[in-house]
Order: C-alpha cells, then structure tokens, then sequence
C-alpha cells in the first residue's frame, strides 16, 4: 500500500461515511470497524463538503491550516480544491493524479499502479468485509461514542497510520495522518451534501 | 596441336566419358535393378539420419553475412539494448479506452505463464513508477547538487536567478502550495532535497535524451502523440534463440489479447522468429504441395501413364532427401528458408522424366523395340540431360562462395538437388519402363505435339520475320533492362501480413521522431577517452541539426556533460556570480518564509561545499543515473562489456535532406574508428555484397556453362544455339520487371544465375535433336524435343513459378522473376531458335 493511495482511499472512506453510516454506541473488534465503514457506503453515490486541514510538517515551523472543498462521485472519481493562499486542484481519476498547483497550467501527473486505483477500493468494500485486508494492520475502538478506526500500513512505507474517527450516528469527526517522519495531517469535513448528482463534468482540473 | 584439334578432342573425350557412363546407368538399371534400388535405399536412410540430427534456422538475419561492419553493429546494438530480447505490443483505439485496457492487458501478460512460470520479467507502459518515487528523489537530491554535470550551458544564467533571494522566496512559497495541496507530506522528501525547482532545469533535458520514441509528453503512458497508439514493452523470461519457448509465449500472448475491447498487435524478436517462421513454414509448405499437384497433373495431361506420373514424387523426394542429407554434413545448420529449393527441384527434376520419358514413349510410338527405346532414351536423350543437369547445377554450386548465407545454402542446395534428382531418374525410371513393359504392356500411341509442329513449320515459313520481331523484342527489353534496379529494403523482404510486421509499421507511422535512424558507435576500453569522443560526434550531430539535415540525435554527451563541459559550466557560474553560488542566502529566505531550515541543510551544505565547482567523475555520474529510475537513458547509451565501453549516439533523419555519404566521411574525420550502422547503410552493405557474390557467381557459372557446352557439342554454333535463349530471356525477363517495377532484390537475384544453368538446357535440347539431314525427320524430332522442352518450362513454372503467390515478399519475388525468365528463355528457345536454326540450313543448301 502506497503513500498517496492509502490517503485517498481513506479520505475518500472518511468522507462518505460522514453521510451515510449509522452509529452504534458499542465495542467494536477491527472487522466491525471495518465493516461499519463499508456499510457507509451503501446508498452512496457521490457527496460535496468544505473540508478545513491541518498539517503539521516537520518542513514548517508552525502548522499550517487551509481550507478548500471536494467532490466525490462512485467509483472511481475525487476532486479537492484548496483556497487561496494555498491555491491548488487535485483531480483522481482511479490511478491517475493530477494536481495544479499556484499559478502553473501545466497539471503535474502522476500514475499509481492498476491495482491501488480507488476503482479496486470499492470492488473490494462491495461485499461484506470477513477478514483484514492483506498488508495493513487495523486498530478500532469505541470511545465516548466516538468510533475510531485506525489502518497502519505494513512495510517501510512514509505513512506510518490513518486514523478515522466518527461518531456512532455516521458523523466523522476527524481524520488523522501519521507519518514515520513525525509529520500529521488532520483534516475536517463541513457542510456535507450526499447524492446531489454530480457528473463528470464536475471533475475537471480547468 | 591447334586449339581447335585441341577442343575437338576434349570434346570428343569428354562425349566419350558421357556415353560410357550413361552406358553403364542403362545396363545397371536394366540388368540389376534389385542392386541399384537397395543402394538408393541405403543412401537414403543415411540422408534420413543425417537430417534428423541436422539444425533448422528461422532468424531472417542468420541469412546474411554479420562480419559486414554495419549488420555486425546493428546485431551488437540489439543485444546491448536489450532490444533484441524486448517484445512491443501497440493497443490501437481512442485516447481514453487505451489506458484503460493497457491496464488490462498488462495485467494478463504478469499472469501469463509458460511452463509453470511467468512468461515476462518485465512489463513497462508507464513513464513513471511510482515504486520508485524514494530512488527518484534520491537521484534528484544527487543532481541538484551537482549542476553542472546535468545543465547545458544556456542554462546558467536561469540557475544562478534561481539563488537571488527573490527567486529563492518565490520557490519557498511554492513549496508551500504544493505541501497544502497534498494529503499529509508526501512530497517533503522531495522539497528538502530540491527547495529552489533545480530540477527543472535538469528533467527536460533528461526526458528529451531518454526518448527514442516521439511520445505524447502529457501522457504518463508511452502514447503516441495521435492518442492512437499505445505502446507496452516486456521482457520476455527466456531469450529468442529459445523457440519452443517463443512458440509458447505467442500462444500465451494470443491468449492475453483476448477479449480486449482495442486491437493489439505485437512485435519484437520473439513473435516475429515465430511468426516469420510460420510464415515461411506456410508459404513453402503451400507452394511445394500446390506445385507437386500441377506438375503431376501436367504429366500426366499429356503422358497419360499412371506409374511413371506416381514415380515423380519419389524422384523428387530421393532427390531432396539425398541433398539435404549432403548439405547436412557439409554445412552446421541449414535456414529454413533454404527449403524453397524444394519448390525448384519439384520443377527441375521433373524435366528429366519428362525428356526421358518423352524420348522412351516416342520410340516405342514409332515402333522402336523396348530395350532400344529405353537405351535410345538413357544414352542419347541421356547424354543432353547429363550435360543440361550440370550446366543447371554449375552455376548453383558457384553460389556458394558468396558471403550471403541465404544464396550459398541455396546454392548449395539446388546445385546437389538438381545432380541427385538426374540420378534419380536416370536409375529409378528405367526399371520402372521395363517392369511396365513386362507386366502392363500397352500401346503407345503418338504424344500430342502441343501445338509444336505448327510452330516448327510457322518458324520455317517465316523464319526472317520470326527472327527479326525477336531482335527487336529483345532489343526493347534490352532498352527497358537498363532501367531495372535493385530493391535494397529488408522490410521489403518481409511478410507483409505478418503481426509482426505490421506492428513495426505502426510504430513507424505512429511513434517514430525520423522516419530513419544512425546509429554511431564510440567504443574503448576508458570511458573519459569514450565520452570526450562521443562529445565530438554530438558536435558534429549538433551541426547538422542546425543546418536541417537531421531531426534530432541523442546521447549520453546529450544528457551529462563530460568533464570539460563540466568545468566549462562551472567556470561560467563562478565567473558571473564572482565565486560559488550564495545559497547561505537560502537560510533567510527559510526563515521569511516559516520554514525550518534543518531539513534542508544537506542541500546547503553540498553547494556550500562547493560540489558545484568540482568536475564529477564520469563514472560516479552513469552509476547514479544507473540507480535511479531513469537507468534507461543510461543503459541505451552507454553499454559496458568484456571488450570495454560502448558509446551510442542515435541520430533521426528523413528521407531526403540528409547526405549519408557526406556525413559518414566528416565521421571518419573526425573519429576514424567509429562505427556506424542503419538500416539503410545494412541494406547498401549488404546489397554491395549480393551483386558482388552475384558477379562471382555469374561469371564462373558462367564460365563452367561455356566449358561444358563447348564439351558436349563439336561447333561454336552449339554453344549459341544454348545461349541464345539465354541471354534474350534475361534481357526480356529484366525489361518486364523493370516495366512492371519490380526490382532485384537479395533473393530474386539468383534467378539469373538460375537462368544461365537452367536456360541453357532449352537451347541445349533442342539443337542436339536436331543434328540430322533429313527435313521430314527434323521435324518430327523437333516436335518431341520443343514439347519436351515446353513441358519443362512448365513445369518449373509451375513449381518454382509457384513461389509468386507467396505472402512472403522473398519468395514471391522469386517466383516473378522466374516465370518472367523462364517463360521468355523458354519462348525464345522454341520460337526463335527454330527460324534461326531454319535460316542456316537454308543458308548451307
């Protein structure tokens, strides 16, 4: 599992289960952890949100924050857009990045192999989750009502874990990076909207 | 002794040589055919034997002589690149379904398996991996820091803006916006290591000298810039020379193709050794079977005798046998393409049962007692297909000394075939002949003529005007002959249907940056001494771009600067800047701009220390590029092996604009030692070498023709009335090529030195049935030989003429060009021959 795959992925897990999960106020093993975040997908078929992040960079003497908005649509398409002064578009297309950055034209692409396109995510969150997938420990707990779901991937990877947490009535509350640098990532969803009928046409870099 | 008693007693030695020899056949074959048939046979399995422990080639260029300076390069390149070993799959469709089923496919292909193991090492159909992004920054992290081995010249001053404190804020700030556009930090690694963007004054010029084929740069695919064409390369597990495997991962290949929604052709050594194999396989298989089957029916058209027509598959058969038996001890490994000379000895070896056969039959016809008939038709008509076979078979066997594999082997071959298939008849058709008359005997009626006798007594009515309209003709041709010219294209030699094929042609529409391609080789065992010459010729690549006489060119000296560059660029940073570069200044600016400067202190203080003014060493600079992603440009370059170091520059051209000759000798002024090679420079080489061996051949086949004839006919005029046809069939035969455009041509070449043996025999025959007084007699001799000789011509037609309906260009132009030749020679010989023939006899009376 790759650095910039296993951030989609679970931004993309985080974010809709914001609109559709319902909450348990139970203990959860992993599995259940997991497949309360499957279940959110159910009835999904794309959302909007205003999304507030903040990284604290071991580049950067302080943290910095940025707000912006995305858009998500099954299966395979994600856009983010983070407003000035930290103005950039990032467009994914199942493996394909592309990303815009300031006041460059010129999208800056990257090519994730097939097999971590965000297409192969929801085959694989399609059916009921019996078992941990390969290459990823998973961590779950209930907390005061909060679910807290936390995936460290195996390996020598940047990313050392990701840490969704949401609310027993499907609200996510965070959703927390870890790198093995020290650096973290931490990112809130606002004014979510589900199943407004977004079309391809939204999800253009221009 | 005059010169003339001289020749008379050759002649008549060598005549007496014959008729003894010919003797002997007729009594052995007639007295113990038991004995002569058991001999056969154990020749025969001694043939079997040896063919089944002889080597079967298929690879198109085993077929030409690799110790000529541009094959031997173009092979070694092949091999050094890794090209030899890659095969290239070309999806066709629109721009968005392409990735989407390269994906697909690609996956297929990991999953192919050929006994149990994954048919390729490698699929690559991305520009990058994301793998290997921590290498890719690692590299990067090396090149910034040492920009004067990666920058051009023109290049300074944008490297020195780089580091004014402006500049510097500028890039920090951008850093900034990149790191909020990301989940997390994932490219921090890359920030520190890169904070002023060095690297953009370092990727496009190692992108532009990495690419060899013109690709869309905004697809991270190998896409052409149509959008049409996608391209994925592999490596397969086992190498090319491995055909059981090749046939193998075809198979797996059709397989992984399956089901795909865009068209996906391959090419690459692998498919095309199997395919060119199949190819060649077919065409020959097709054109021997198609050809057995018309010459049969043809013999038995006019003959109607069931056993001696079942008797020419055998004859032909022991013949091949008998020749690929010798050849097999005489030569390590026979081409597969070196079987077409069985489509020729289906043609050629028929002839002599036919003028056996024809002579026996009209005996007997005439009333001629059995054993006569027979012996008339073993000695005398014997004697003429005696020296027909050697004349046939001595300009073959010259073939042999030429460089070309595929005219030696052929030569050889045909030379062997041609000797074993006269025997062959000589002792398997006469014991049929009398076994017939003892157990089937029949009444032989009179053979019809084939229009014969109405040309013998138009030729006689008309002889001035027959001759005339000949000379005329073939003075035409003569005229239209000169305009012939000879088709050095390999490509043109090659399946024109194959996948293989057809995809190479694909990627020259779609993907090529020149429609042609140089290739230069520095080479040497130190590789300072390699690079500082390669940085002349990319000099004087660089001077003939800028005058327009090529496309573009790369090299290594195009992608890392050698050492004198480098001190060049580093004099010229110091010199504008009044010393090093001020990259204390990067501090502040980390400051302005809320950055820790920890993380980026490896960078200040490798400029700091200078990194920057010192040259780098060439090999520490290939061994980084070697480690990272872009090793490519590095292994297409450069190539290091037990004879020491390769360097490579590739330059592209078109058709017209560039000056080979010229370029090729400011080459040797400038690196005498430097090799060169494309497939023009192959296919001029090598067609130097073709008419060279064709020259030879010529001219002592030639030569053994002359002497053979002057051995079996008492007078001169003997040896123009075999000639004649000759010489007036391959003027026409070259004037109708030319007029039809149609070329010579590596492989249709020896179709005139097949003219030579094989053209001579019509002549031959017909002017040693000839030689008697009486006019009545002449005429009814001439008939038997006229339709012998037409039968043959036929015949060869038929089998070798049989080649023009083959897919493979080779071939087929074979074929033309003997069904042109043999056609014509046969028509001369029994149109013209006789009014010439006429002419003198009227003359003399």
């Amino acid at each position: 599992m790759t650095v910039k795959q296993v951030r989609v992925f679970a931004l993309v897990l985080w974010t809709s289960l914001l609109t559709s999960a319902p909450g348990h106020a139970r203990t959860i093993s992993p599995l259940e952890g997991l497949e309360a975040l499957r279940r959110g997908f159910a009835g999904l078929s794309d959302f909007t949100a205003d999304i507030t992040q903040e990284k604290r960079l071991s580049l950067m003497k302080r943290t910095m924050v940025m707000n912006g908005s995305l858009r998500f649509k099954k299966p395979d398409l994600f856009f983010m857009e983070i407003a000035p002064p930290f103005s950039s578009r990032m467009l994914l297309k199942d493996s394909v990045i592309e990303q815009v950055s300031g006041k460059d034209k010129t999208p800056n692409r990257i090519v994730l192999p097939p097999e971590q396109g965000l297409k192969q995510w929801f085959v694989k969150l399609s059916a009921p989750i019996t078992s941990l997938p390969d290459g990823v420990d998973v961590q779950a707990d209930l907390t005061n009502a909060v679910y807290s779901v936390t995936i460290s991937p195996q390996g020598k990877g940047q990313v050392k874990d990701i840490s969704i947490l949401f609310l027993a009535d499907g609200t996510i509350k965070k959703l927390i990076i870890n790198e093995r640098n020290g650096d973290r990532a931490t990112m809130t969803l606002k004014k979510v909207r589900r199943n407004v009928g977004l079309s391809e046409r939204d999800f253009r870099l221009e | 002794m005059s010169l003339k008693s001289a020749s008379t007693k050759l002649t008549s030695r060598f005549n007496s040589l014959t008729r003894r020899h010919l003797e002997w056949i007729f009594n052995a074959t007639t007295t113990r055919p038991r004995a002569v048939l058991y001999s056969f046979f154990v020749a025969l399995l001694l043939s079997i034997a040896v063919i089944c422990t002889t080597r079967f080639d298929a690879d198109i260029f085993q077929l030409f002589p690799t110790r000529q300076p541009a094959l031997k390069l173009l092979l070694d390149s092949l091999q050094w690149t890794g090209s030899a070993n890659e095969a290239y799959f070309l999806l066709e469709g629109d721009r968005e379904a392409l990735p989407r089923e390269a994906e697909k496919f690609a996956e297929r292909l990991r999953l192919a398996q050929v006994d149990g193991r994954a048919a390729f090492r490698r699929i690559t159909w991305r520009v990058f991996d994301e793998s290997e992004a921590a290498a890719f920054n690692e590299f990067i992290a090396y090149a910034v820091t040492r920009p004067q081995l990666f920058i051009g010249p023109k290049d300074v001053p944008g490297l020195l803006q780089r580091f004014s404190p402006a500049s510097m804020d500028d890039s920090l700030r951008r850093i900034r916006t990149d790191l909020a556009g990301q989940f997390g930090g994932a490219m921090t690694g890359m920030a520190s290591a890169d904070p002023l963007y060095l690297r953009d004054l370092i990727l496009p010029r190692l992108k532009a000298g990495s690419q060899a084929l013109d690709l869309d740069p905004a697809s991270p695919y190998f896409l052409s810039r149509d959008g049409k064409v996608l391209i994925m390369i592999a490596e397969p597990a086992r190498p090319v020379q491995d055909m059981v495997f090749a046939r193998s991962l075809v198979t797996a290949i059709n397989q992984a193709r399956q089901g795909s929604t865009v068209a996906i052709s391959c090419a690459g050594a692998h498919i095309s050794a199997v395919l060119d194999e199949a190819a060649m396989k077919s065409n020959i298989v097709a054109c021997i079977l198609s050809s057995l089957v018309v010459v049969l029916a043809i013999f038995y058209a006019v003959y109607r005798r069931i056993l001696p027509t079942l008797l020419l598959p055998l004859i032909i058969a022991v013949g091949v046998a008998l020749a690929l038996g010798v050849a097999g001890l005489l030569l390590p490994s026979i081409h597969i393409i070196s079987f077409a000379f069985m489509a020729l000895i289906i043609g050629l070896g028929t002839d002599y049962s036919i003028h056996l056969y024809d002579r026996f039959h009209t005996e007997r016809a005439a009333g001629t007692a059995p054993d006569e008939a027979l012996r008339l038709a073993v000695v005398d008509t014997g004697h003429s297909l005696f020296t027909a076979a050697t004349t046939t078979a001595m300009p073959f066997f010259a073939l042999m000394i030429s460089d070309v594999r595929a005219l030696s082997e052929l030569g050889l071959l045909v030379g062997l075939g041609v000797i074993f298939s006269l025997y062959a008849t000589f002792f398997f058709l006469p014991p049929l002949l009398v076994y017939m008359e003892r157990r089937f005997p029949a009444d032989y009626r009179p053979i019809p003529g084939l229009g014969m006798r109405g040309v013998w007594r138009f030729a006689g009515r008309f002889p001035r005007a027959v001759v005339t309209v000949s000379i005329a003709a073939i003075l035409l041709m003569a005229i239209t002959s000169t305009r012939t010219f000879f088709d050095g294209e390999l490509k043109n030699l090659q399946p024109r249907h194959s996948d293989a094929f057809l995809a190479q042609e694909k990627i020259e529409r779609h993907l090529s940056l020149a429609p042609k391609q140089l290739l230069v080789a520095v080479e040497g065992k130190e590789l300072a001494d390699v690079l500082r010459r390669s940085a002349r010729i990319d000099e004087l690549a660089g001077q003939w771009r800028s005058k327009g006489s090529i496309s573009s060119w790369s090299s290594l000296g195009q992608i890392i600067n050698n050492r004198d560059r480098q001190i060049e660029i580093s004099r010229s940073i110091s010199e504008r800047n009044g010393g090093g570069l001020p990259v204390a200044e990067l501090n502040g600016a980390l400051a302005r701009q809320g950055f820790e400067s920890g993380p980026f202190q490896a960078f200040i203080s490798a400029i700091s220390s200078g990194s920057i003014m010192a040259p780098v060493p060439e090999e520490e600079a290939i061994a980084r590029l070697k480690a990272s992603p872009l090793r490519g440009v590095a292994d297409r370059h450069l190539i290091k092996d037990a004879s020491g170091y390769h360097s490579l520059t590739f330059l592209y051209y078109k058709d017209t604009g560039f000056d080979q000759g010229a370029f090729l000798r400011e080459l040797t002024k400038i690196d005498p030692t430097a090799r060169v090679t494309g497939v023009d420079l192959v296919s001029s080489q090598l067609a130097a070498a073709v008419k060279q061996s064709f020259l030879w051949s010529f001219l002592i086949g030639g030569l053994l023709v002359l002497f053979l004839l002057l051995s079996h006919f008492d007078s001169p005029s003997g040896v123009f009335y075999a000639m004649f046809p000759v010489i007036a069939g391959s003027l026409a035969m070259l004037g109708i090529m030319a007029l039809c455009g149609m070329g010579l041509n590596f492989m249709n070449a020896m179709v005139l030195v097949t003219i030579i043996g094989m053209g001579s025999d019509y002549g031959l025959h017909i002017r040693h049935r000839l030689e008697v007084s009486d006019t009545q007699e002449r005429e009814g001799r001439f008939i038997q030989a006229g339709r012998a000789v037409l039968l043959s011509a036929l015949t060869t037609i038929a089998g070798f003429g049989s080649l023009a309906l083959a897919d493979y260009p080779a071939l087929a132009s074979i074929g033309w060009a003997t069904n042109f030749g043999v056609g014509f020679t046969a028509l001369f010989a029994l149109v013209t021959l006789p009014a010439v023939i006429i002419i003198g006899i009227k003359r003399n009376e």
